[in-house]
């Protein structure tokens, strides 16, 4: 359901400096994205897409313009707000899945929780969380004792156990077989309905780009759009494994 | 409360999984609170053992002697009575001080020499101080020495020689020699001056001792103003000593021991200070990724910084307790030794306030120096895991950096400030020990350096990558070099205190001497002696004897009297005679050398007979590097017949030569045979100071073994961050074919190269050391030396103890498959 924007991007410009030259990264981006909207964010290696991510999720700042997110300026907030608005506002799903290596999947969905203002039901919230991506199984197992399908529902679950307004994914099912992958995309696609998330995801796949309900191309750090092929939707017993 | 306990629980697991890496971090924090604890525990022993009533040093306010008696007379003793009745003293002691004491047990042959042999009043003594025992007896002095062959020995004899209460010894005066049954009834765990290896007996025991009806020779005075009789007491006569001199000089001695024991503990703390620091480096650096991770959860830096003090903390409270409670057993083992090598009766002072102090200190020390690779690591910026990539690091910019800079010296200052108990000094002490650091490390990497450029690799791979390594990453084996350096050099210095100690012990025992065996009596046994060495075939040896004059005066040297004794022998021994020819001028005497009396000095000696004579010094006698037998030296030794002449016999000696194989044999049937006299090989009597020698080493050995334990431990550190470094080139060595074998040998030829430079540099500056100090004494040429053979060992341990740690290290990093490496996953 269509409301608010929950992304407002307005004239971002994004230039590094390497040996005393500037290289522009991302050249005057301007963008919307509606509360509930799932935008697939494509484009060519090098377009900018990674840094336009960094940006929407507060690890990166704009060189100019203006990013809200949920209302929230973050282009020009200090360090410690935009801890709190990451672990808060926003969940974040890499390609390498990067959970925490010596701590198990319930440990490593835990971990957002312990700085949150709901810390208390911390275990319980969870649990509730990995058993909804269908891992209750394996509370216990340490990242090098998963798959790479498994692993990538923990950092799921980890992304959304804090009960985000946005998340962004960064080609989610880059390091994961055709079977994995669209196990992982339908796993999204139901817990982005359940919680009426926004969902903003990085993909070269354009199977994966099908599930958005709309493209921004980048080329060149510059905006095009273009409308994707959409999936069918299964119920949720046929995504959960 | 709830992100604390999770920040603790994150930090345990961490560390339970964090395998050798936190290992060898645990094993850093371990060997600093160790060394600290043991270090601090010694040095309160021996602190506890400093004097601090000036009086218990001397046993009183005053002690006194007199250069005209040889004991004390009662004209003399009637002046002190008086001085009481009138006041100026409130108390007065006799003391027989002896010092040519030996005892043996009843079936052994060998003599035990104690340091002193107190004969007491046991109604008065002690006039200052306590004279406690082992099994805390409230018996008074009079109870436990209630017959004449009664005696009390301190705890050290005991410890020593397995002395128990109610054993028997037979205690010799060798000034007289003829020994005494005695019972041992009191085992006194402390002195008034915490010395040691005292024997204490009655008068009565002391008069039996040495022949004498009266032989005390030394009084202790108790006086409000010691100041103001001092100057009435020597108008009478009297030579007094005072306590404050003796107690300054004491207190200062100790009191630098303590300083220099606090020191190395507070050192060994700075050196596993900078292992955790290496380690916590090489931990912090695999652990970017996590940093960027927990960023992307929404941890800001300082949270982050929480998280690693939480584990560094973790990593130091447990291995601090593991370190103290090591420290505790190791500053026992300690005491033990220390004890050996002096007469202070040191006593092991635990208190639970040390070893908490540890912890506290150990787990202050772990974050301290874990804080820079902390702050370093939590400004990850986490943009890289959009990329894949591994996480740079923005540095701490300088100011920051300088500001963070302080904030941890100040808390390690406070810490030396704390352990060495002057701020001045702990300041001194931590620039100086950085600062030398610094300097030694800078000239260890740069030889290593140049070692690395100039070593021969042609055609061999596995030497060129060994050489890469030192050369390109040298640097971070600074420490280790440092450390590394240090253990070899204080090894090398045990060595040379041994091989000193061989020098002095083969220099005192010389060739096979003329004479190894005496025999100790009194002249009523002269004849017995005489038979049991016929019946034992034995028919050459030479006779002396100590005769008893009534003075011996020097006109020139009027205010000095000498002892009024006489000792006399067949012949000169394996003494060196200077001036007259023995034999040649029979009436003449001979001054031992360092009495400072001229060849033609004319003694005025009043013989025991009443009679006046003089007798002219004709030459010098002196065992130089020898041990001369006990009772010769500081006497005149003339001829029998003059000694005869003028004086009374106190005592005879015999002197034999006899192969050394039959040594020990003879020794023993003729001590049988001769109960009432006294025997004394020479091998025994040199075993008393090669013992002292050997106890030195082991203390030595001790703490150098320390500092090799902390070399070896900041090498493994060292492999083990360089094999973090270079994991992706291990990987690629692995996949175009190398083996773990051929990884593991480049580690070993480069720690080993590194380990054959420094252990060079300190073996060469310790043969500096020592040619510079034969420059300055020609003896210390001759005595202090390192033979290259023994160089050549500790080199080679040095090297072997390196390759091994280094093959430890790398072991477990080197096993991972490539594949891992490569795709960079744990």
């Amino acid at each position: 359901m269509k409301s608010d924007n929950m992304v407002e991007a307005v004239n971002v410009y994004r230039e590094l400096s390497s040996n005393g030259r500037r290289l522009p990264i991302l050249r005057g981006i301007s963008f919307t994205v509606s509360s509930g909207e799932w935008v697939a964010l494509t484009g060519p290696s090098g377009s900018g897409k990674s840094t336009l991510l960094g940006i929407l999720a507060g690890i990166d700042k704009p060189t100019s313009g203006s990013i809200r997110v949920g209302g929230y300026e973050i282009s020009a907030q200090s360090e410690n707000n935009l801890a709190r608005f990451r672990n808060q506002m926003i969940g974040i799903v890499f390609q390498s899945f990067n959970l925490i290596p010596t701590m198990t999947a319930l440990e490593n969905v835990e971990a957002p929780m312990y700085i949150h203002p709901n810390k208390r039901s911390a275990q319980s919230q969870a649990v509730d969380m990995l058993r909804q991506v269908g891992m209750s199984d394996r509370l216990h197992h340490l990242p090098h004792q998963l798959s790479g399908g498994e692993q990538q529902r923990v950092a799921i679950a980890r992304a959304l156990v804090t009960r985000p307004q946005l998340l962004l994914a960064d080609e989610p099912t880059g390091n994961l077989d055709s079977t994995n992958s669209k196990q992982v995309m339908q796993v999204i696609q139901e817990m982005s309905r359940r919680m009426n998330l926004t969902v903003i995801m990085v993909t070269h796949d354009s199977s994966v780009a099908s599930y958005a309900d709309h493209c921004l191309h980048i080329m060149d750090g510059r905006l095009a759009e273009q409308e994707p092929e959409k999936p069918p939707r299964l119920p949720v017993s046929q995504v959960i494994a | 409360m709830k992100t604390f306990l999770f920040f603790l629980q994150t930090a345990f697991v961490r560390l339970q999984r964090g395998g050798q890496r936190s290992l060898v971090a645990l094993l850093c924090v371990v060997f600093g609170v160790m060394s600290l604890v043991a270090m601090t525990t010694l040095a309160k022993s021996i602190e506890e053992m400093l004097v601090l009533e000036p009086q218990e040093m001397i046993g009183g306010d005053l002690t006194l002697d007199r250069t005209d008696e040889s004991v004390i007379s009662s004209s003399s003793e009637a002046g002190l009575q008086k001085l009481l009745a009138d006041g100026m003293i409130s108390n007065y002691t006799l003391i027989d001080y002896n010092t040519s004491l030996g005892f043996r047990l009843p079936d052994s042959a060998e003599m035990i020499f104690p340091s002193v042999g107190m004969g007491v009043d046991t109604g008065k003594y002690p006039l200052a101080g306590n004279l406690t025992f082992v099994d805390m007896t409230d018996k008074p002095l009079d109870d436990l020495l209630k017959s004449p062959d009664d005696v009390i020995i301190t705890r050290d004899l005991a410890l020593t020689y397995k002395l128990n209460v109610g054993d028997t010894i037979l205690l010799s005066d060798l000034n007289y020699g003829q020994p005494l049954t005695a019972v041992i009834r009191g085992i006194a765990s402390d002195t008034p001056n915490h010395q040691g290896s005292k024997i204490y007996f009655s008068h009565e025991t002391s008069q039996a001792l040495t022949g004498l009806d009266s032989s005390a020779n030394t009084v202790l005075v108790s006086a409000e103003n010691p100041d103001e009789v001092l100057t009435k007491l020597e108008s009478l006569g009297w030579r007094v000593f005072t306590v404050q001199h003796l107690a300054d000089v004491s207190a200062a001695t100790q009191g630098a021991l303590a300083m220099g024991l606090n020191d190395i503990g507070l050192l060994g703390l700075l050196v596993s200070g900078i292992g955790i620091a290496n380690t916590m480096q090489a931990l912090m650096r695999r652990r970017r990724k996590e940093v960027a991770i927990w960023k992307t959860l929404g941890y800001s830096s300082g949270r982050i910084q929480s998280m690693f003090i939480a584990e560094a903390g973790l990593l130091g409270f447990f291995g601090s307790l593991v370190g103290a409670s090591l420290g505790v057993l190791l500053s026992l083992g300690m005491v033990g030794l220390f004890s050996r090598i002096t007469t202070v009766l040191v006593k092991w002072s635990f208190s639970p306030k040390e070893a908490i102090s540890g912890v506290v200190v150990g787990t202050m020390t772990t974050i301290i120096f874990a804080m820079w690779s902390i702050v370093s690591t939590s400004r990850v910026t986490p943009q890289s895991l959009l990329r894949n990539e591994e996480p740079g690091i923005s540095q701490i910019p300088a100011g920051q950096g300088l500001l963070l800079g302080l904030l941890l010296v100040i808390p390690f200052m406070a810490i030396a400030v704390w352990v060495l108990k002057s701020f001045l000094t702990g300041l001194l002490v931590l620039i100086g020990t950085i600062l030398a650091l610094a300097v030694l490390g800078a000239i260890l990497w740069l030889l290593v350096f140049l070692a690395a450029k100039i070593f021969p690799t042609r055609n061999w791979a596995l030497g060129k990558i060994s050489r890469k390594g030192l050369t390109q990453r040298g640097s971070s084996q600074f420490f280790a070099m440092v450390a590394l350096f240090i253990g070899v050099f204080m090894l090398g210095l045990g060595t040379v205190i041994t091989e000193s100690g061989n020098q002095v012990t083969g220099m005192i025992a010389g060739p096979a001497r003329a004479e190894n065996l005496a025999i100790f009596t009194t002249a009523d046994q002269e004849q017995m002696v005489l038979r049991v060495l016929a019946d034992n075939h034995v028919n050459e040896y030479a006779t002396g004897h100590t005769y008893s004059v009534n003075e011996i005066m020097i006109p020139e040297k009027i205010d000095l009297p000498q002892a009024p004794v006489l000792f006399s022998r067949s012949d000169p021994g394996t003494a060196t005679i200077t001036g007259a020819l023995w034999g040649s001028r029979p009436d003449g005497a001979y001054a031992y050398p360092y009495t400072d009396i001229p060849v033609g000095t004319m003694l005025e000696i009043t013989a025991a007979d009443g009679s006046l004579h003089e007798v002219e010094v004709v030459g010098t006698f002196d065992n130089g590097d020898q041990i001369s037998w006990p009772g010769m030296n500081n006497q005149f030794l003339v001829s029998e017949d003059v000694g005869a002449e003028l004086g009374d016999v106190v005592s005879s000696q015999f002197y034999l030569s006899i192969e050394p194989e039959r040594l020990s044999a003879l020794q023993s049937s003729l001590g049988k045979a001769l109960p009432n006299s006294t025997l004394l090989s020479m091998p025994d009597y040199q075993m008393h100071y090669v013992r002292q020698y050997q106890n030195l080493f082991v203390f030595v050995a001790a703490m150098a073994g320390l500092a090799v334990m902390a070399g070896i431990l900041l090498v493994a550190n060292s492999v083990n961050l360089a094999m973090l470094d270079r994991r992706f080139e291990i990987g690629v060595l692995k996949s175009i074919g190398y083996s773990r074998g051929q990884v593991i040998f480049t580690q070993v030829v480069e720690y080993c190269i590194m380990s054959l430079v420094v252990s060079l540099v300190a073996l060469l500056l310790i043969w500096g050391m020592l040619g510079l100090s034969g420059l300055v004494n020609e003896t210390l040429s001759t005595l202090l030396m390192l033979p290259p053979d023994t160089a050549v060992i500790i080199g080679l341990a040095a090297i072997i103890l390196t390759g091994s740690a280094a093959v430890w290290a790398a072991w477990k990093p080197s096993s991972v498959s490539p594949v891992l490496i490569l795709n960079d996953r744990d």
